[in-house]
């Protein structure tokens, strides 16, 4: 599943990430939203907005579409 | 001098560090060729003078940086061989940004590690021992908090232990050390050092302070009226609280420079050209650029608290869906909304975004923001063409602007930046109690780099401005705006070219008053009030008498307490009403041909362009080739709107003029604009650093 399909407040772990951008991929992994790494999803704004995830104990808004490209895993 | 390099995380409090170790002695400057401010400090190490610079926040060292920031302390840490190396590591953050540990060390520059925020630890649910890490790394790990300022006692000593050793040859960086730190075993890896970090924390389970802010701040129900009310205060105080001293510096500047300054002159019998170059000129660029002192220092010191809090990250989060469907991160919408204030701190707070398509996009957009300025315009005419309905009138202006900012953020993203996807997560930093170092330092900063370089290109319009406005058709010199100065020639000469927006043939006035309207668009209330009830006289407005400098500062001060209680409204401002009367009395109602015309005229004076200042601003923040695609931009659109609501009040009276005129107007600026956009992608993009990141 991705990150976009996690409910609120379910603990999770990346996969992968799997995007044809190499700014998102490099992106990713200069914040630590690496293989492994812990991910849970706290809030979502209202209508399209991003969602709140705690990755590693930092927090980072992130856009629907590209938490859709973050594999994860319960 | 020996220099040493601040390097650290956004975020890892990495900039109050610096401010407690330079106190005040810092310089300001730019990073060679972008618009990134480059802060360099100087303190005492045993007594020794070293400098202190402070490079931008990067996560880690990588071939790929995805910002500016990040690829400009990427160069300097690869070029440039300061003689110390001071890291700051977030010790709530601490396994993420260990990755910077080896990174920095094999530079092989003598290497002090801070590790800040440890009073933070209990907050973010954390313990943390650090004697492990100390066996590790050495003497060079000192604890730290920058915020409560301590350890720094230690840190400067290890500071001047580190520039005392001799850095190892760049070869060798492998075994990473310093004479004077006893020498780890093994050298360090990334996975033991991660090992370490993993088995010296503990996780107490308790949910942070951030955390729980978050939940009232952040919850589905409450984040927007919070939002809105942060953003509600954020410009009551700023702008309302700003405009308090507007008037202060107006009345004492004018009365002590421009006044002071044309009576010396003429005491001496300086020649014409002089007085109007000196006074008109210097002299009232000077206090233009004074007047914005309040409004945009204000606004720099609540966003500086805004931002060293926390929320401008929550605030970005709130609105980023809205945001996202024009192509701007949610960060975009702060400066924004403070166009409605001023377009010049506008403009200057879009260098906040990281995406230089979003800075571009916003940075084009601001200027079409009803800003405070404009307002008084909108009043005026208003009130004197369409007093039952200048409400609603002012309201569809407003709306206006954003429609037309919305509209061109759509039409950008379109055709310019449509297939740069820039992917936008955004670090949402914890919640801190703002340092008040901190905020006054960076709202300091930013006050004065805006007067160093917006102010110049401000005065160099000024002064070319004042000077067409004093010299006469026949070459002799003038006072400033009279009927028969060389900027009234041209605007008798222009006003033909705007009779399709509704402007009359004979209302030069109306021509001229949008030539003073770049100066500042409150500039034109009063010049066109003095043109059009002053036509008859000769203008000989010029004194030469010496000011009443200790009155006139008196004014100024009584202008303080005046609109302080405006603001209040403990006594409501009594002035409109006079100005009112005075229109309605003159000429002004019969040069243009109907209230709808006036209406016209009022869209055209929102959109045409922005005053001198934010076009100094949007130089200097954009270059000269964004800032005339901008500007040209602005100026079509503005006539195209203008003019096809004048001729829509002559949809039935000439049918078909009025829709040819739609037709043929809507195909030239589609065409000047798709040749203009055509231009800029072969010209200029390629000159843009972060675009070709991609």
């Amino acid at each position: 599943m991705t990150l976009d399909q996690l409910n609120l407040r379910q603990s999770a772990r990346v996969v992968a990430v799997n995007s044809d951008s190499n700014v998102l991929r490099s992106h990713c992994a200069q914040l630590g939203i690496a293989p492994g790494a812990p991910i849970e999803v706290l809030h979502r704004a209202v209508g399209r907005g991003p969602m709140q995830a705690k990755i590693q104990g930092a927090l980072y808004a992130i856009r629907q579409e590209d938490a859709a490209a973050i594999e994860v895993t319960v | 001098m020996k220099q040493i390099a601040l390097v650290g995380s956004p975020n890892c409090g990495k900039t109050t560090l610096f401010n407690v170790l330079t106190k005040s002695n810092q310089r300001t400057g730019n990073w060679a060729g972008v618009t990134v401010e480059q802060k360099i400090g100087e303190f005492k190490l045993d007594g020794q003078a070293v400098e202190l610079i402070d490079l931008p926040g990067v996560h880690m060292l990588t071939d790929c940086p995805l910002s500016i920031d990040a690829k400009i302390t990427n160069d300097y840490l690869k070029s440039s061989e300061p003689d110390a190396i001071l890291l700051v590591l977030d010790a709530t953050q601490l396994r993420r940004q260990a990755e910077l540990i080896p990174q920095i060390m094999a530079t092989g520059q003598p290497v002090v590690i801070a590790l800040n925020m440890m009073d933070a630890l209990a907050d973010h649910g954390l313990e943390l021992n650090t004697t492990e890490l100390k066996a590790l790394l050495g003497d060079r790990l000192i604890e730290i908090s920058a915020a409560k300022g301590t350890g720094i006692a230690a840190l400067n000593k290890a500071l001047g232990n580190a520039l005392a050793s001799q850095p190892l040859p760049q070869d060798d960086a492998g075994a990473v050390d310093c004479s004077c730190n006893p020498l780890p075993h093994e050298p360090l890896s990334h996975s033991g050092l991660l090992a370490a970090i993993d088995r010296a924390t503990t996780f107490t389970g308790e949910p942070t302070l951030t955390e729980r802010i978050d939940r009232w701040l952040l919850h589905p129900a409450l984040a927007i009226p919070s939002f809105l009310l942060v953003m509600y205060l954020l410009f009551m105080i700023s702008v309302q609280f700003g405009a308090i001293f507007i008037d202060f510096f107006d009345i004492w500047l004018g009365s002590w420079v421009v006044e002071g300054l044309r009576w010396v002159l003429s005491s001496l019998q300086a020649p014409a050209w002089l007085i109007a170059f000196v006074a008109d000129g210097i002299g009232a660029g000077v206090q233009l650029i004074a007047t914005f002192i309040p409004v945009i220092g204000a606004l720099y010191l609540c966003m500086s608290w805004l931002e060293d809090s926390g929320y401008l990250a929550r605030a970005a989060f709130v609105i980023d869906g809205v945001m996202s469907r024009i192509g701007l991160p949610g960060q975009a919408f702060i400066p924004l909304i403070v166009g409605f204030g001023c377009n010049v701190p506008s403009v200057m707070a879009a260098r906040s975004l990281n995406s230089i398509s979003a800075r571009l996009t916003t940075i084009f957009i601001a200027p079409f923001m009803s800003c405070s300025a404009r307002l008084s315009v909108y009043v005026f005419v208003g009130s004197a063409f369409f007093p039952e309905h200048a409400g609603l009138a002012i309201f569809s202006l407003y709306l206006l602007g954003i429609i037309v900012a919305v509209g061109s953020a759509w039409l950008l993203r379109k055709t310019l930046f449509g297939r740069f996807h820039e992917p936008s997560i955004l670090e949402m930093p914890s919640y801190r109690r703002p340092v008040w170092r901190n905020v006054f330092t960076q709202a300091g900063h930013r006050l004065h780099s805006f007067m160093m370089r917006a102010g110049k290109r401000i005065m160099l319009v000024v002064i070319v401005l004042s000077c067409l406005g004093a010299v006469k058709t026949d070459g002799s010199w003038g006072a400033p705006g009279s009927p028969d100065s060389a900027l009234a020639w041209i605007g008798k000469k222009l006003t033909p070219v705007l009779t399709p927006i509704g402007i009359g043939e004979d209302n030069w006035q109306a021509t001229l008053g949008l030539f003073s309207g770049l100066f500042a668009k409150e500039v034109m209330v009063g010049t066109i009030q003095t043109l059009y009830t002053n036509e008859d006289e000769s203008g000989d407005l010029t004194s030469t008498e010496m000011p009443d400098f200790m009155g006139d500062l008196g004014l100024a001060f009584g202008s303080v307490a005046d609109n302080g209680k405006a603001l209040f409204g403990i006594e409501p401002e009594a002035e409109p009403d006079a100005e009112l009367n005075l229109i309605a009395n003159s000429p002004i109602a019969n040069l243009f041909p109907s209230a709808w015309a006036a209406f016209c005229f009022l869209a055209f004076v929102l959109l045409y362009a922005p005053c001198v200042a934010t076009l100094g601003a949007m130089q200097r923040e954009a270059g000269s080739g964004w800032l005339r695609f901008s500007l040209a931009w602005s100026l079509m659109l503005s006539y195209w709107i203008a003019s096809n609501l004048w001729q829509l009040s002559h949809l039935f009276e000439q049918p078909l003029f009025a829709s040819l005129w739609f037709v043929l107007s809507s195909a030239v600026l589609a065409l000047f604009y798709s040749l203009i956009v055509k231009r800029v992608r072969d010209k200029h993009l390629g000159e843009i650093q972060v675009v070709n990141l991609t």
